[in-house]
C-alpha cells in the first residue's frame, strides 16, 4: 500500500482531523478531511450498526462511510485494548463495512496504543507498521513528525478553551465564534514550529479582541463525561455553546490532546488523568474502564476548586460512564455543588436538552433565590 | 393597579394567571391548547380581557411552557422560563417550606427539589409516555370512562389490582388482561394510578430522598385517585395548592414582576393581540446538510421573529430580519 495511491481520513471528532490532516502532510500521504456529521449520517449510522451499539460507533462508522463516498480509501483508527467498547470498534467496523459492500472501497487501519503488554518492540511495530507502509518513512522519522502534528493541536486545544470561556461573556453574540475559525485558520496554516509560534501568539490575540460585556456575570460549569460525546459538538448538540449563551463560562475535562496524549502529560486545562484517578480511589478503587475513575477525579477536583456546577455527559448504555454517574450523584449531592447528567443517542431531541439546561442555569444562577427579594 | 400575567403554553394545557402587586391571584384561565397554540393563547387573551377590562394595564408579561418562545414572541414577553424553573418558583410561594414538588402534565413529568425556598435539583421525564397524564387519558378513554371523574372511581376501588406499568403498550395489555379476570372497573382504574406513580417514582425519584413536605401540581394532581395513590407509595401526606392546575403560569406572572421591576417599560403589547392575525411558516433552512426545520412568525403580514435549527443562526438573525428575508425570497 504506497502511499500515492491512497488516500487517507478519520472518522470526525471535533478537531481532530486537524491533527491528522497535519500529521498525514508532512509525511506526504495524501488526506480527505472528513465531512461535519449530520442527521442525515446519523440516519445512515443508525441504520447499518447494531441497536445497542454505543452512539459514537454509528457516528463514527456513518463518517467513514460518508469519506469513502468521497474518495478515501483508508480510514485510520485508534484500537486499544480493552477501555471498553471501544477497543473493539475497529473489528466492528470492518463488519459493517463488508455488510454493507464498502470493504472494497475502504479500509480501515488501526494504529495500536502501546498497551498490549507484549513488548514494546512488538507495539512499536503495530503502532508504526501502517505508517510505515504508506509513508515509506522510518519510524523515527514519523514519531518526529507526530510530536509536531501534536504541539500544533495543543494550541488547538488552548484556543478552544478560550472559546469556551470568552463565548460566555461576548457582548455581541455569534462575535467569538468568528474570532474562533479566524484562529483555528491561522494555526492551521503553520507549516512549521516558527510560524506555529508566530501564529499561537497572533491566535491568542484575535481571541482577546472579542468585545465584552462587562456587565454579565457569568458562572463556572465543568464538563466531564465520555470523550466522543464531549468532543463532537454535533453529538452533543452543541451543548457548550447552549451554556455560553446562557452566560455560563466551561471547564472542559478533556480535549483532544488530552484524549490522544499520555494519561500523565500536563493538560490543557485542569489535572491530567493520573492525579484525576488519585483523587477518585475513595469512590473507584480500581480502573473500570472508559473515563469512569478519571471523570470522576476531574468533578472532585472542579468541586475542591469551587466550581458553580457539573455536567456530565455520556452516550446511551456507556457502562463506564453509568458507573461515574452513580459516583458522581453522591459526590455533588454532598457537596451541594448543582449536578445535571444528560444521556445522548440519536433519538434525543434537543427540545429536551434545552429545557434542562435552562433549568440546570437557574440553578446555578440561584434565580429562585433572588426572586423573593424582588416581588 | 398594576397587574402581572403569566402564561403557561404546554402540550395539552394553555394556562394564564394574572397577579396583582400583592401576589394575589386576580384572575386565572385554563384552556386546551388543542395542538394550537398560537389560537390558544389568543383565546385566552380575549377571556381575559372581558374579565377585567381593557383598560386595565398588564405591567409585566411571562411566558413558559413547551410554546414558550412562541408565545413570548406573540404576548411579547418580558421573561421566558422554563417549565421547571417557572413550576418550582409557583410550589415555593403556595408552601413556603415545600422540599419536594411531584409536577404530572399532559406530555412529561417532572420532580422538582427544593431547599429554603430556592430549587435545587430535578429531574424531568424524557422519552417515556408511561409517566405523564396522557398514559391515564388514553387508558380512561379505552375504558369509556370521562377522565374527570377518573380518580372518584379510584377511591371507590375496593380490591387491589396490579398494572404492570412499565411501558404504556404494556399496561393496556394487562389491563385488558385483568378486565378478562373479571375485575371490577374501579380497582383496575386505582391499579393504573398506582402503576403511574410506581413508573414516577422509579423513573424520576430514584435514589433522591423525598419529603417531608410534598406537593402534588399540574393537570394530574385534579386526579383525587393519583393522590391517593402517592400518599400510600411514599407514606407521607401530599399538599395540593389551591392553583395545582396553573402552577407555571404562576410562577411566570412572579417573575414577571420582578422583570418589571427592573424595566421601565413592558414589552406587552396589548389585548389587541387577540385579534391580530398570527402565522407561522416552517421552511428548511439550506445553510447545510442538517436542513433543520426553521419556524418563521409573522404578525399581520410582518415577519416578528425565526426559530428552530441546530446551529442557532437564525436567532441571531432576529434584528437583521431585512437582510434574511431577502435570502427568504431567493
Amino acid at each position: 500500500m504506497k502511499g500515492k495511491n491512497h488516500v487517507v481520513t478519520v472518522p470526525q471528532m471535533g478537531t481532530m482531523s486537524i491533527l491528522v490532516e497535519d500529521w498525514m502532510k508532512r509525511l506526504g500521504i495524501d488526506f480527505l478531511p472528513p465531512s461535519p456529521l449530520n442527521n442525515k449520517m446519523i440516519e445512515v449510522g443508525a441504520s447499518v450498526s447494531p441497536e445497542f451499539a454505543c452512539f459514537p460507533l454509528k457516528a463514527t462508522i456513518a463518517s467513514i462511510m460518508n469519506s469513502a463516498d468521497n474518495g478515501a480509501d483508508i480510514a485510520l483508527m485508534v484500537g486499544g485494548y480493552g477501555p471498553c467498547r471501544f477497543g473493539y470498534y475497529g473489528e466492528v467496523y470492518k463488519a459493517i463495512l463488508k455488510e454493507n459492500g464498502y470493504d472494497k472501497k475502504i479500509r480501515i487501519c488501526t494504529l495500536e496504543p502501546m498497551t498490549s503488554g507484549e513488548g514494546l518492540l512488538n507495539d512499536l511495530q503495530k503502532f508504526f507498521g501502517p505508517l510505515i507502509e504508506l509513508s515509506s518513512k522510518s519510524k523515527p522519522t514519523i514519531y518526529w513528525h507526530l510530536t509536531r502534528s501534536f504541539k500544533k493541536a495543543v494550541c488547538m486545544d488552548k484556543i478552544e478553551s478560550m472559546l469556551l470561556s470568552i463565548r460566555a461573556k461576548e457582548k455581541y453574540r455569534g462575535d467569538t465564534q468568528k474570532k474562533y475559525d479566524e484562529a483555528v485558520g491561522l494555526l492551521r496554516s503553520a507549516k512549521n514550529d516558527k510560524e506555529l509560534a508566530k501564529y499561537q501568539e497572533e491566535a491568542v490575540d484575535v481571541m482577546n479582541s472579542v468585545e465584552l460585556d462587562s456587565n454579565r456575570k457569568t458562572f463556572k460549569i465543568g464538563v466531564v463525561g465520555e470523550f466522543y460525546v464531549v468532543l463532537e459538538p454535533f453529538i452533543n448538540m452543541n451543548i457548550e455553546r447552549l451554556l455560553n449563551e446562557l452566560g455560563i463560562e466551561i471547564e472542559r475535562a478533556i480535549y483532544i490532546t488530552d484524549w490522544t496524549g499520555p494519561k500523565n502529560a500536563e493538560k490543557v486545562a485542569g489535572i491530567n488523568n493520573f492525579d484525576a484517578h488519585k483523587l477518585a480511589k475513595p469512590w473507584i478503587d480500581g480502573w473500570c474502564g472508559g473515563d469512569c475513575t478519571a471523570n470522576v477525579g476531574h468533578a472532585i477536583h472542579y468541586i475542591n476548586e469551587g466550581i458553580d456546577g457539573i455536567i456530565h455527559l455520556y452516550p446511551f448504555g456507556c457502562m463506564p460512564d453509568i458507573m461515574a454517574l452513580e459516583a458522581l450523584e453522591i459526590i455533588t449531592a454532598e457537596a451541594q455543588t448543582p449536578f445535571l447528567s444528560i444521556q445522548i443517542d440519536e433519538k434525543t431531541g434537543q427540545a429536551g436538552i434545552v429545557t434542562r439546561l435552562q433549568a440546570f442555569t437557574n440553578i446555578v444562577r440561584k434565580e429562585t433565590e433572588k426572586i423573593w427579594h424582588a416581588i | 393597579m398594576a397587574r402581572y400575567l403569566g402564561v403557561d403554553v404546554g402540550s395539552v394545557s394553555t394556562n394564564l394567571v394574572l397577579t396583582n402587586e400583592e401576589n394575589e391571584v386576580v384572575s386565572s384561565i385554563y384552556l386546551l391548547t388543542e395542538g394550537e397554540p398560537i389560537k390558544a393563547v389568543q383565546n385566552g387573551m380575549s377571556i381575559l380581557k372581558e374579565e377585567i377590562g381593557e383598560s386595565t394595564v398588564i405591567n409585566g408579561v411571562g411566558t413558559t411552557g413547551s410554546g414558550r418562545v412562541l408565545t413570548g414572541h406573540i404576548v411579547g414577553a418580558d421573561v421566558i422560563y422554563d417549565e421547571i424553573t417557572a413550576h418550582g418558583l409557583a410550589a415555593a410561594f403556595e408552601v413556603s417550606n415545600v422540599n419536594t414538588v411531584l409536577e404530572i402534565g399532559g406530555q412529561d413529568s417532572k420532580i422538582i427539589f427544593i431547599k429554603d425556598r430556592v430549587i435545587v435539583d430535578f429531574a424531568m421525564n424524557s422519552v417515556c409516555a408511561a409517566g405523564t397524564g396522557s398514559f391515564l387519558d388514553h387508558q380512561a378513554s379505552r375504558l369509556k370512562v370521562p377522565i374527570e371523574s377518573f380518580g372518584e372511581l379510584a377511591l371507590k376501588a375496593t380490591n387491589s389490582c396490579h398494572i404492570a406499568g412499565r411501558c404504556s403498550v404494556f399496561a393496556e395489555s394487562d389491563m385488558i388482561h385483568k378486565q378478562q379476570l373479571g375485575y371490577d372497573k374501579e380497582s383496575i382504574i386505582y391499579g393504573l394510578c398506582q402503576a403511574l406513580v410506581r413508573n414516577y417514582l422509579n423513573n424520576l425519584a430514584k435514589g433522591k430522598k423525598i419529603g417531608p413536605v410534598v406537593i402534588f401540581q399540574g393537570g394530574v394532581a385534579a386526579n383525587a385517585g393519583m393522590k391517593r395513590a402517592f400518599e400510600e407509595a411514599l407514606g407521607i401526606e401530599i399538599i395540593i395548592p389551591k392553583h395545582y392546575n396553573v402552577m407555571g403560569a404562576l410562577g411566570m406572572a412572579l417573575y414577571a414582576k420582578a422583570a418589571a421591576k427592573q424595566k421601565e417599560i413592558t414589552n406587552f403589547k396589548g389585548f389587541h393581540i387577540s385579534e391580530t392575525e398570527f402565522l407561522t411558516r416552517s421552511f428548511k433552512c439550506k445553510g447545510c446538510e442538517n436542513q433543520c426545520e426553521v419556524v418563521r412568525i409573522m404578525e399581520a403580514g410582518k415577519t416578528i421573529a425565526f426559530y428552530g435549527g441546530r446551529c442557532g443562526k437564525w436567532e441571531t438573525a432576529d434584528a437583521k430580519l431585512q437582510e434574511t428575508e431577502e435570502i427568504l425570497t431567493v
